[in-house]
């Protein structure tokens, strides 16, 4: 079942981190794990096993979907699959962000961002 | 790393993960197996990362976690964000959870001071509940669970006497027996005696009556006490003839000799007689009650021959010896008792030694009642407790928004929990303290409020236990309302929080909750409710009960002590002056003189009865009330007559002539089975003559409305002497009671300026001090009902607005789709009166169980008294109704648009 994303539920954050690491460009698995760990400074790093079950539901979303390109060059020449987004994707993907960023605005007009877990 | 180890630990890694994506299910396997395989080999050989202890201990983790995820799409669940987070440094050291404490502190007294209207309710409605608690719970320890300040409390034993022939159950002592039982027992370590009385105190020329004893030498000693300053009495101040020594109470000595070491030795007037001070006594001597000071028994007249005649007239304590029991004691004493019968006659027989357990009678009647107060106070902290959680629960919805914004950015759930914990211990600790406080305060009030005879033993102290109490109750209820909520609202990790609140299943579930919440709040206020109406109704029907007497009556006592007044003549003289000028006085319509007032105490004399019936074995020589009054005083009391009239005074010199006298109903069914008894006679005595009854009266209740009236009669004032203690009293319809007495005190100043008068008052306040228990518990109970119902009602509007406020996008909807204003004031109100019908018969049920078992402590209480839970009933519901009105009217009040919109 796909989904429209005026209808979305807020994604989880591991869907999340999927869709900013493949809106970035296409990317295989071992892709997304390492755009997310750079992007977070190295706090946010995926686990393989959780990695590929939220892809896998992603796909059944339509969120996410292989892409046709293979590696044409690797480091042992396996084949691996690649993912891109699309337009669903990343509509929610948009959405997401501009929701968190709105949360974060109320969030600094608190005192919540004092808090240095946080910050 | 060579190419060859790579290939190798690759070659490692890809068999170990094979094994764990077995736990994958078969398709996800075949689809992504060696795409996962592939990454895992990369995150463990590409991660740098120093020894290779570390990179196997790396590899676990990883495969632990793709262990877990292969469980979880196996069984359908939903995957958590199993994402590693790289500890804090502060992590692994202890100072982190005192920071994050510290933290949790900070941010939880900031955020509840952005609420303050929500802070202060919760804090008030604890502080309240902890009050009421503590307060309840410090007189429970004072009169029932805290030991008793004397040394080994539990060997010390009441002693007294008790005849049933007479009808009595506690005759006191009289001093003979006291003696022989002293020298000849063989199972106490020691005893005493005493009696306590009140003394005018002369100080700086200011009359002042204070209560006292006279006591037997070796009192302090068997209370296992010790004076303070000075010395205790001896053996040698009790003999005749000894100079007259005083022991003072500590208070005494700080209040009037200054607290000073000097005082000792100085002497002090009570009843225009000097005495020296030779000590202080501790103020834990709270036997004999009240007691600002000891002379001793010696010093007075008639006191300790062993020949003639004796009263029973004193008040005894002992201390068991070690290994005695009270049983081995008590058979001891008979024994002693059985052999004074030919020295002292065969009263001895009728009168025989009574033991009781010094415990068992300072708490006997106190405890069953405070234990249900307490109950009472219970219910009230469950009702604050229920309505807190109630706002702290609707609370933590609000706040999903918050919660989920911390989750996402990283807190955990235990973090989060935590945090709400921290907050709702912080209020508990407030509440807590305000209430203690509250509690002590309360305390003040209420020891104040008591009269003065009620404040020696029930000395209301906070002590250690109490405050444990209270920081349980207050500690408990942090868990009760801070836990559930935290658990709740975080449970469906944090993008359940996210989403809207009142929607959906989460929504539902914490409505149901509040529902719950308000049906116990209802039950408990009507359980509460019908309690205090049950003891409101006895303590009503106590005041109302016909006395016998015109309560309006105002009279006061004073006496005459010997010094100044020597003999009969003396005394007569002033008597008669004082019923003059009393009767002289403008306004004055009826007043007499009596040696004892209602409510004022007991004198039993035995009567010989003229003709009179066959009396039972047991009850065969009842002792007789007897109380010598002048005709203005029986008039002036009201008596109502149901054969015959008044005596007539009898002039001086003529008492040894038979004159009328009046009984009561009781003396005459007791003696001759009817009330038509007038000419019978009676006679104290076979050397005074036959007296005639002129007057049967209606029983005055005496001993007050809740105890019994026995054989009672008056004679003529003066006839066997002239009493040394007098009471007058009067009525006046024109003249307040608060008018009268300085007027009384004018007269009795001028007559003799050293007389303090005491006891002034009408005997409704008379009655009022008598029932002072009685009322003290029904005003406390009242007020907690109050309360509850005050707090249910809260507890109900809170809800339901909150419920109507979460609900306010179907309402606009069904407004928009045309329900009309009254349609949806109707639904809102009938669901709100739905959780409190549900409270009302739950309540119901448990309050016709209740107070089944709390009648039985009380005597008038009527626990099935259908018109009670009518009212209860009526009261609460109605009251529902308002608070649901409120929050249902400004719901149809909701502009459709603005409501959808809004969502």
């Amino acid at each position: 079942m796909s989904r429209t994303a005026s209808m979305a539920p807020p994604l989880r954050p591991v869907e999340f981190y999927v869709l900013l690491a493949l809106a970035q460009g296409e990317t295989h698995g071992y892709g997304i794990i390492q755009a997310t760990e750079r992007q977070s400074d190295g706090r946010v790093r995926l686990d393989p096993g959780t990695l590929y079950r939220a892809l896998a539901r992603m796909q059944d979303e339509g969120l996410i979907a292989e892409s046709a390109r293979r590696a044409a060059e690797d480091l042992d020449d396996r084949r691996r699959r690649y993912y891109s987004l699309t337009e669903t994707g990343r509509a929610a993907a948009a959405e997401e962000a501009r929701r968190l960023a709105g949360l974060v605005r109320a969030a600094t007009e608190t005192d919540l961002l004092d808090d240095p877990e946080i910050a | 790393m060579s190419r060859s180890e790579r290939t190798t630990l690759a070659r490692a890694l890809v068999r170990a993960a094979s094994v764990v994506l077995l736990l994958y299910p078969r398709r996800f396997r075949t689809r992504y197996g060696a795409d996962m395989t592939e990454v895992f080999v990369d995150v463990c050989l590409v991660r740098s990362g120093g020894s290779p202890a570390r990179r196997l201990a790396r590899a676990g983790r990883t495969l632990l976690g793709m262990a877990r995820s292969g469980l979880a799409e196996r069984l359908g669940r939903r995957p958590e964000p199993h994402y590693r987070i790289p500890h804090d440094r502060h992590a692994r050291s202890g100072v982190s959870l005192v920071n994050g404490i510290l933290q949790d502190v900070r941010y939880a007294a900031r955020s509840l001071r952005k609420q303050p209207a929500f802070t202060a309710l919760v804090v008030g409605m604890l502080a309240l509940g902890v009050a009421a608690n503590a307060t309840i719970f410090s007189a429970l320890n004072s009169a029932v669970l805290r030991p008793m300040p004397f040394a080994d409390p539990d060997r010390l034993v009441v002693l007294d006497e008790i005849a049933p022939q007479w009808g009595l159950e506690s005759v006191s002592i009289a001093y003979p027996d006291f003696h022989y039982w002293n020298e000849r027992n063989r199972t106490f370590e020691s005893m005493a005696v005493y009696d306590t009385t009140m003394f005018n105190l002369s100080v700086d020329g200011r009359p002042d009556r204070v209560y006292g004893a006279r006591v037997h030498w070796r009192l302090l000693h068997v209370l296992g006490l010790e004076p303070v300053v000075g010395r205790d009495f001896t053996a040698e101040d009790f003999e005749e003839g000894a100079p007259p020594v005083t022991l003072v109470s500590e208070r005494f000595w700080h209040e009037r000799l200054g607290g000073d070491t000097e005082a000792l030795g100085s002497p002090v007037r009570f009843d225009s007689r000097e005495f020296t001070v030779i000590g202080v006594y501790p103020d834990e001597a709270v036997l004999p009650a009240n007691a600002v000071a000891w002379t001793l028994l010696s010093a007075g007249a008639n006191c300790c021959e062993l020949e003639g005649d004796h009263s029973w007239w004193l008040e005894g304590i002992g201390r068991l010896a070690p290994g005695v029991t009270i049983e081995q004691a008590l058979a001891d004493l008979q024994a002693i008792h059985a052999g004074l019968v030919p020295e002292l006659g065969s009263s001895r027989e009728i009168a025989t030694p009574r033991l009781d357990p010094l415990h068992e009678l300072l708490v006997a009647d106190t405890g069953p009642m405070l234990w249900l107060l307490f109950g009472a106070v219970a219910i009230l902290l469950m009702i604050a407790c229920a309505n807190i959680a109630g706002l702290m629960l609707a609370r933590a919805a609000r706040r999903g928004r918050e919660m989920g914004v911390r989750a996402a950015l990283g807190a955990g759930r235990a973090r989060i929990i935590r945090q709400l914990l921290t907050e709702s211990l912080l209020i508990s600790v407030a509440g807590g303290a305000v209430g203690v406080l509250l509690g002590h305060l309360g305390m003040r009030r209420i020891m104040a409020a008591l009269p003065l005879q009620a404040q020696g033993w029930v000395q209301i102290q906070a002590d250690w236990r109490t405050f444990l109490f209270a920081i349980a109750v207050a500690g408990g209820t942090a868990i009760l309302f801070g836990l559930a909520p935290a658990l709740y609202a975080t449970r469906s990790g944090p993008q359940g929080v996210l989403s809207d609140a009142g929607r959906g299943s989460a929504g539902k579930g914490r409505r149901r909750a509040l529902g719950l919440l308000v049906t116990v709040e209802v039950a408990l206020a009507v359980v509460l409710l019908v309690g205090a109406g049950m003891i409101g109704g006895a303590f009503r029907s106590l005041t109302e009960r016909d006395l016998g007497f015109n309560e309006e009556a105002f009279v006061g006592s004073l006496t005459l002590p010997e010094a100044t007044y020597p003999d009969a003549d003396a005394r007569r003289a002033f008597w008669e002056r004082l019923d003059e000028r009393i009767g002289a006085l403008p306004g004055v319509e009826l007043s007499g003189l009596t040696t004892l007032a209602p409510l004022s105490g007991h004198t039993g004399w035995f009567f010989d009865i003229e003709d009179g019936i066959e009396l039972p074995e047991e009850e065969s020589r009842p002792v007789v009330l007897t109380r010598f009054a002048t005709p203005g005083y029986l008039e002036a009391l009201g008596v109502e007559y149901l054969a015959g009239g008044p005596f007539e005074a009898v002039p001086p010199g003529e008492e040894e002539d038979p004159f009328g006298v009046v009984v009561n109903e009781t003396f005459a069914r007791t003696f001759w089975g009817r009330t038509d008894v007038l000419g019978k006679g009676v006679r104290n005595g076979d050397e005074r003559p036959w007296l005639p009854i002129v007057g049967v009266i209606r029983d005055t209740r005496h001993y007050g409305p809740d105890r019994p009236m026995r054989p009672g009669v008056f004679m003529p004032f003066g006839v066997y002497g002239q009493p040394s203690l007098g009471t007058f009293a009067l009525r006046s319809e024109a003249r307040a009671a608060d008018q009268l007495l300085p007027d009384v005190r004018a007269i009795v100043g001028e007559l003799d300026s050293d007389l303090p008068l005491f006891r002034a008052g009408t005997l409704s306040e008379h009655l009022g001090e008598h029932l002072w228990a009685q009322r003290l518990y029904a005003s406390l109970l009242a007020a907690f009902g109050a309360l509850a119902l005050v707090l249910a009602l809260g507890g109900i509007y809170s809800t339901l607005s909150y419920v109507v406020s979460e609900r306010r996008t179907e309402i606009g909807i069904r407004m928009a789709l045309g329900a009309r204003r009254a349609q949806v004031v109707r639904e809102v109100v009938a669901a709100g009166m739905k959780v409190v019908a549900a409270g009302l018969v739950v309540g119901l049920g448990l309050a016709w169980l209740a107070a089944g078992a709390a009648a039985s402590l009380l005597e008038g209480a009527n626990p099935r008294d259908p018109a009670l839970y009518a009212v209860v009933v009526a009261l609460l519901g109605a009251a529902a109704l308002g608070a649901n009105l409120l929050p249902a009217r400004r719901a149809s009040r909701t502009e459709p648009a603005s409501a959808i919109r809004t969502e």
